[in-house]
């Protein structure tokens, strides 16, 4: 059972996303040609010409927001299933996910969205703001993650409740379908303006995250064990939910609700990393952007005949894969 | 170089409670803590290894408040075996014994020669060579409770604090759990180790504190404590106790009631 070292697998997982970033420059449903691109790239091609319009106000931005929001769902999945010692822990469980649906969803409804650019992130990032301290004071004083999982579980049926009924007080089609098409997780139509609010906070979130390799390992031992070797719970607590809150409630604002690629990434790859809870963080990340990147290259080959949203391709994707993790589960109860 | 328990209290809820506690943990000895379920050995070795704190009197390593020596320095000093043993995650057995030395690295830093070496003397001390390399999950329970062992002797603490680390283990690793606790007292360490096994805490402890409703009700010699009278007083159990060549050792007769 030799398993390939944890440098090598980190160097291929890297050189895996930035070639699938490279990749999803070249693709898109304009259809141009390499040397077009290569143009627009370099810069030589003029500045109303459209193969750099496309390069520089589409594809640049998709692919950018797509590598930051795969990053901080992947990193922000193995975290959280590292905390809680539970290997069907995702980032949503925590709630922010549902707060930056709720808030961009307000967004859309009020028609702020409509009358300026930044209003949906702001309003997403304030859902996700709110619902971090709700959770705080709910599981942030002397709590376990049993609490915080509670704690999520309250919030997110809160925020559910609370976009259904917005969703049934809007009298307007138009911004109903908005609504359904923002919740399902898209990255089309993101801007490089759009990038440039969100990438602050989703990297700061990742950088906080990545601090808590320690603390997870030491949990293998349990919560005592953890404690026993310097760990302070309560600090490693703040540090994630401050992390996953920064990292995927802005993301969240930005895409939309982006399925399963938290869930699924820590799996695949914890076997790569000798199941060590640390390792894992830096694969998970590399591998959530590869995830992301791959699966919106494949909704783009699809279009413009069919507009898969990414979202549902995500799940549609991770779906199986729960089923199959599932019974694993089961196997694993009986043995 | 002691550890000091100075009049401390513990009430856990309305049911359980610790009264004015007051022991040190001197260097060289490997002291027992026995008593009947409930009276407190578990939390009294939750509350040295700083996992939770005394509701009254105070905690004292090595001439210093615990508050003021930072986790990290606690977790040099002092190794912790809980009673609950599991592992969460199937890493290998040495990786998890890596974990030990967690207190000593730097943040991103790798292992350095002297925690290789700390590692490689816990696995050897615990007979895991030949496990070293398997993911836990692999491993007998047995097996599983001696990588613990190993994990808190990688930690090199000069005080070691296991809450029943013996249960689950075949005789003979019981006894190599235990001699290897009495050779880290023989060589200037301390150990406080809560036991069930009464003959084996006859036999290898240099102390027993005898614990009974939050109390400690006699403390001292095995074979000063660990009479008749006292077992049938506190366990309510009929003991044979005899001594012998190789020390006091005792057998559970009955229960006192029966005769």
């Amino acid at each position: 059972m030799s398993t390939p070292g944890y440098p090598s697998v980190l160097s291929a997982l890297i050189i895996l996303s930035l070639s699938l970033g490279l990749l999803s420059i070249f693709v898109g449903p304009a259809g141009l040609t390499v040397a077009q691109v290569i143009a627009a790239l370099s810069g030589t091609s003029g500045d109303g010409d459209p193969a750099s319009i496309i390069i520089w106000q589409i594809r640049m931005p998709r692919m950018l927001m797509g590598a930051l929001a795969g990053a901080a769902l992947g990193l922000s999945g193995a975290v959280l299933q590292g905390y809680l010692r539970n290997p069907l822990a995702e980032p949503g469980i925590i709630g922010v996910t549902s707060g930056a649906a709720l808030g961009g969803v307000v967004a859309i409804h009020t028609g702020l969205a409509a009358t300026s650019l930044f209003a949906l992130p702001l309003l997403g990032l304030l859902g996700s703001l709110i619902t971090v301290l709700i959770i705080l004071g709910l599981a942030g004083f002397r709590g376990s993650p049993l609490t915080l999982i509670l704690a999520g579980v309250a919030v997110t049926s809160l925020a559910s409740a609370l976009i259904s009924l917005v969703l049934s007080l809007s009298d307007n089609p138009f911004a109903l379908t908005e609504i359904v098409f923002w919740m399902l997780g898209s990255l089309q139509d993101r801007s490089l303006e759009h990038v440039g609010l969100a990438a602050p906070p989703i990297l700061a979130g990742l950088g906080l995250l990545l601090f808590t390799s320690r603390g997870l390992d030491a949990l293998t031992l349990g919560e005592y064990g953890a404690q026993n070797l310097g760990i302070g719970l309560d600090r490693l607590r703040y540090l994630i939910v401050a992390g996953v809150a920064l990292a995927v409630g802005s993301a969240t604002a930005i895409t939309g609700a982006i399925g399963f690629v938290g869930l699924v990434v820590p799996h695949l790859l914890r076997p790569l990393v000798a199941h060590r809870p640390g390792r894992l963080l830096g694969a998970s990340l590399f591998g959530g952007a590869a995830l992301v990147l791959a699966a919106d290259i494949v909704v783009r080959l699809l279009q413009p005949e069919y507009d898969i949203k990414l979202g549902v391709l995500t799940a549609l994707i991770g779906a199986p894969f729960f089923f199959y993790l599932v019974l694993k589960t089961r196997r694993e109860l009986i043995s | 170089m002691t550890l000091e328990f100075n009049n401390v209290s513990f009430s856990y809820g309305a049911g359980f409670s610790l009264h004015d506690l007051s022991f040190c943990l001197q260097p060289g000895e490997c002291v027992g803590l026995i008593g009947p379920n409930g009276a407190g050995k578990s939390t009294i070795l939750k509350m040295l290894a700083g996992i939770i704190k005394p509701s009254g009197g105070d905690i004292v390593l090595d001439d210093m408040k615990p508050e003021d020596l930072g986790p990290r320095v606690i977790a040099q000093k002092t190794a912790y075996l809980p009673q609950q043993r599991r592992f969460h995650w199937d890493i290998s057995v040495r990786s998890l014994i890596e974990l030990g030395r967690l207190p000593y690295r730097r943040r991103f830093g790798g292992l350095l020669p002297d925690d290789h070496r700390a590692v490689e003397r816990a696995i050897e001390l615990m007979d895991l060579k030949a496990h070293a390399n398997r993911p836990v999950s692999n491993l007998s329970g047995g097996e599983q409770a001696r990588v613990h062992v190993a994990r808190a002797l990688a930690q090199d603490a000069k005080f070691i604090l296991a809450d029943e680390p013996t249960a689950g283990l075949d005789p003979a690793h019981q006894i190599s759990l235990m001699r290897c606790f009495a050779e880290h007292a023989k060589t200037g360490g301390s150990v406080l180790v809560s036991l069930h096994d009464l003959g084996m805490a006859a036999r290898w402890c240099d102390r027993i504190l005898l614990l009974d409703n939050g109390r400690i009700v006699m403390e001292g010699a095995p074979d000063m404590v660990m009479t008749r009278d006292n077992l049938a007083r506190v366990y309510g159990i009929r003991a044979h106790v005899s001594r012998t060549e190789d020390g006091l050792v005792i057998a559970t007769a009955g229960l006192s009631n029966d005769a």
